[in-house]
């Protein structure tokens, strides 16, 4: 019961993956976009879908002025003030000011989603006590909800604050190979590691994807390592091929363990989830350079005790989920420089950073929270940087070599 | 010009987040507890030996204690010229606690009253003006069998929390209730004096730990009315070891006590009881620690110090399993929003120690 749940409250936040692939794969001008803890939306694209070859020779179609956007209901700064408030209430403000009402409407749409989604859940938790057998798809529920209504408040924020054309474009081709060397810092008041080697490696080959990665700490017995495998099923893969945008949609299988030799036990995780991305012009057609990451998944874990006179396993379940809303900077030319930032939750309480702990009545179930931003300055190298708060404080400083076509 | 100043916007956007986090939320009630069974007043100082004691009330002439143990030592020191007379009154005392005093003075016991209330009266005085009081039932510092009661996570049941104590009551030997957290909805004053007047009418005391609903005061309030969030004591051969984990983690000084309360619950019965379990049987819940790698460590350094029981709330049902290979029972049937779908309602556990076997049954004596 418990298992088919999740993979229900796993269709519920990869939805939006799902639809864009019918977008990536289909020509219709109308297809439906389902958003996490949402009906459907109608999702009509302002912009015709550009094919990579004509399939047909015609006249070329007389050239058409642009409509002139209409005049702003209100001057700056008023629309990016009230992207903040009201915005935080009603989201959509900042740009119902900016007359783009349609943007406005969607993102409207959007907070109601999740806020109907947090609500509905809520009420199925405290009807349930938490039981058992449903508290799995029903706590996926209340992180898409209540995600699904942090990123609407960013994409409000972002459409009213950032320039039409955004900070930049996603990269359309992904390397071959993209390796990472750095540094890891951990804060954690419970455990006595602070400094980490950390290395990563990614393999593309079309659509396959492998990784591996690996934290050392020598100097305090600890070490993490990583493999992973996916599917990218539909967006940028690595290949001479351009994909339309960032969008993608990518099903995958990880492997971890991570070993607290100084205080006796290890940590394995096997993890599958489904993880996906969809830039925001797909769903808000007037807001460039940014996107939504999605992932949702389910994974065993087993901590192995090896202490003197103990030997035990303890198995247990973890909930993945992943919500960011992330904004693309550079890549405007082929083969330049750019990368992207994302503002993320991650509701795994394993790893470094663990659930967030606060204040109150509320500690333990939620998880962390992170920024993570990676630039190339090259087609051949660049930079990856990312903090974590949750248990723990986190901050991470790589160089990336990477190498292929992209 | 109009990119920075969206920069300086996601900076200032990145240190709020920041900001929202608390490595370590306990942290303040670990000097609560620190805190717990010291005062000092007119010249007279009050210390509780390991805080197994809150002092509820001091004046020249009258000790107001709420005991959070079975044992209890307690000195008294005068800078001034002591009273004739000193009383001591014990709320949620043990029944048959004795009180011995050293050196020897003169003193009356009332008995256990219909309240939980013992009270002492001490004097003359004299001329002494160092006290060593010890209260405890006989025989308590020996190793014997005996049984106790398991009982958490009342919150807004508390209205209905008498069926609860009548079944207790109906339970044959029963020394003591331990419970696990979660006593009121919000740990306001008035939730916290309201379940210490329910409380009147069970007939044993309750030794327990604070949970999260206890949290919704800050500074938390329990520490006043019902001592330390965490804390060690041995009764009959058996050690006890409550954690503070109501923010689903244990502060690094607890971490620190727990070394020292481990090292003298080697070659004991040891029974730990905690709010929030480090693990939650259902892991996709996590009605549990924040942090992973933090539950496991924990655990480990129980099962190194072979802990036989553990015992949790939080979680409003009834589930026994094992976490690094020790026995673990949640039992959160104190009536709070009960789990659904699972037959068990509201709760209690009672347990049968035998130190000298080094063997414990728990059974589930079911209210509703």
């Amino acid at each position: 019961m418990v298992r088919f749940g999740v993979l229900a409250g796993l269709l519920l936040v990869s939805g939006p993956a799902l639809a864009a692939e019918a977008i990536e794969s289909g020509g219709e001008a109308s297809v439906s976009l389902s958003l996490p803890g949402q009906l459907s939306a109608p999702l009509q694209l302002s912009a015709p879908l550009q094919l990579s070859a004509p399939l047909l020779t015609v006249a070329p179609l007389p050239t058409v002025a642009p409509a002139p956007s209409p005049a702003p209901r209100a001057p700056t700064p008023w629309p990016e003030l009230a992207a903040v408030f009201p915005g935080l209430l009603v989201h959509g403000s900042g740009v119902w000011l900016q007359h783009r009402n349609q943007t406005a409407q969607r993102l409207l749409l959007l907070e109601g989603a999740g806020v109907f989604a947090t609500l509905l859940s809520v009420v199925v938790l405290f009807q349930t006590g938490a039981a058992r057998d449903v508290v799995g798809p029903t706590v996926l529920t209340t992180v898409a909800g209540t995600t699904t209504f942090a990123l609407s408040f960013a994409a409000n924020l972002y459409a009213a604050w950032a320039p039409r054309e955004g900070f930049g474009a996603p990269a359309k081709k992904l390397p071959w190979l993209e390796s990472r060397v750095g540094y890891l810092y951990v804060y954690d008041p419970i455990f006595d590691y602070r400094h980490f080697l950390a290395t990563h490696l990614d393999g593309r080959l079309g659509a396959w994807h492998v990784s591996a990665g690996a934290l050392h700490a020598p100097a305090q017995d600890n070490q993490r390592f990583e493999l992973g495998a996916g599917y990218r099923v539909f967006g940028p893969r690595a290949g001479m091929e351009a994909a339309r945008d960032g969008s993608y949609f990518e099903p995958q299988l990880g492997f971890s363990e991570h070993r607290f030799d100084g205080d006796g036990f290890l940590s394995r995780v096997l993890e599958l989830k489904l993880g996906g991305r969809i830039d925001t012009d797909r769903y808000l057609p007037d807001v460039h350079g940014a996107f939504f990451q999605l992932e949702a998944g389910f994974a065993k874990q087993w901590f192995v005790h090896d202490l003197p006179g103990v030997g035990a396993v303890t198995p247990t379940s973890l909930l993945l989920a992943h919500a960011g809303f992330g904004m693309y900077l550079g890549h405007l030319l082929p083969r330049a420089a750019g990368g992207e930032l994302e503002l993320f939750y991650d509701h795994r309480h394993d790893g470094f950073a663990g659930g967030l702990k606060v204040r109150g009545l509320g500690s333990g179930p939620a998880g962390h929270f992170g920024l993570a931003g990676s630039y190339l300055f090259s087609p051949g190298w660049g930079v990856r940087a990312s903090t974590e708060v949750g248990s723990a404080w986190t901050l991470g400083l790589n160089l990336v070599i990477v190498a292929g076509p992209a | 010009m109009k990119q920075t100043g969206f920069e300086l916007r996601v900076a200032c956007a990145c240190v709020v987040l920041g900001a929202i986090a608390c490595l370590r939320p306990s942290e303040e009630r670990v000097r609560q507890d620190e805190s717990v069974g010291r005062a000092e007043l007119f010249g007279l100082r009050v210390s509780v030996g390991e805080g197994h004691a809150a002092v509820r009330a001091l004046s020249q002439t009258r000790l107001g204690l709420w005991a959070a143990a079975p044992r209890l030592r307690v000195s008294l020191n005068w800078a001034v010229t002591p009273p004739d007379e000193f009383v001591v009154e014990v709320q949620n005392c043990m029944p048959g606690a004795r009180l011995s005093v050293a050196p020897a003075v003169p003193f009356a016991a009332s008995g256990r009253d219909a309240t939980g209330r013992c009270s002492y009266r001490i004097g003359p005085l004299g001329a002494e003006r160092d006290l060593r009081l010890t209260i405890e039932p006989d025989g308590s510092e020996r190793a014997s069998s005996f049984r106790f009661a398991v009982m958490s996570d009342v919150q807004e049941a508390i209205v209905n929390v008498q069926d609860i104590y009548r079944v207790l009551n109906q339970q044959a030997d029963i020394d003591f209730l331990l419970g696990a957290g979660d006593l009121t909805e919000r740990g306001t004053g008035a939730e916290l004096e309201r379940f210490e007047r329910e409380l009147e009418s069970s007939n044993v005391p309750y030794y327990t730990t604070l949970g999260n609903h206890e949290l919704g005061e800050s500074p938390t309030l329990y520490h006043e009315y019902y001592g330390r969030g965490s804390q060690s004591f041995e009764y009959r051969g058996v050690r006890f070891t409550l954690l503070d984990s109501a923010s689903a983690t244990v502060d690094p000084v607890v971490l620190d006590w727990l070394g020292d309360w481990l090292a003298r619950g080697a070659g004991q019965l040891h029974v730990v009881a905690m709010h929030i379990p480090p693990l939650d049987p259902i892991g996709v819940r996590n009605g549990a620690f924040a942090n992973r790698n933090e539950a496991a460590m924990l655990l480990g350094r129980l099962a190194a110090a072979n802990v036989d029981l553990t015992l949790y709330g939080h979680i409003h049902s009834y589930y026994h399993f094992e976490n690094a290979g020790i026995p673990a029972h949640i039992s959160g049937g104190g009536g709070a929003i009960p789990e659904r779908f699972d037959d068990i309602g509201r709760h209690f556990l009672v347990v049968d120690a035998d130190p000298l076997a080094q063997r414990y049954q728990v059974s589930i004596v079911r209210v509703d």
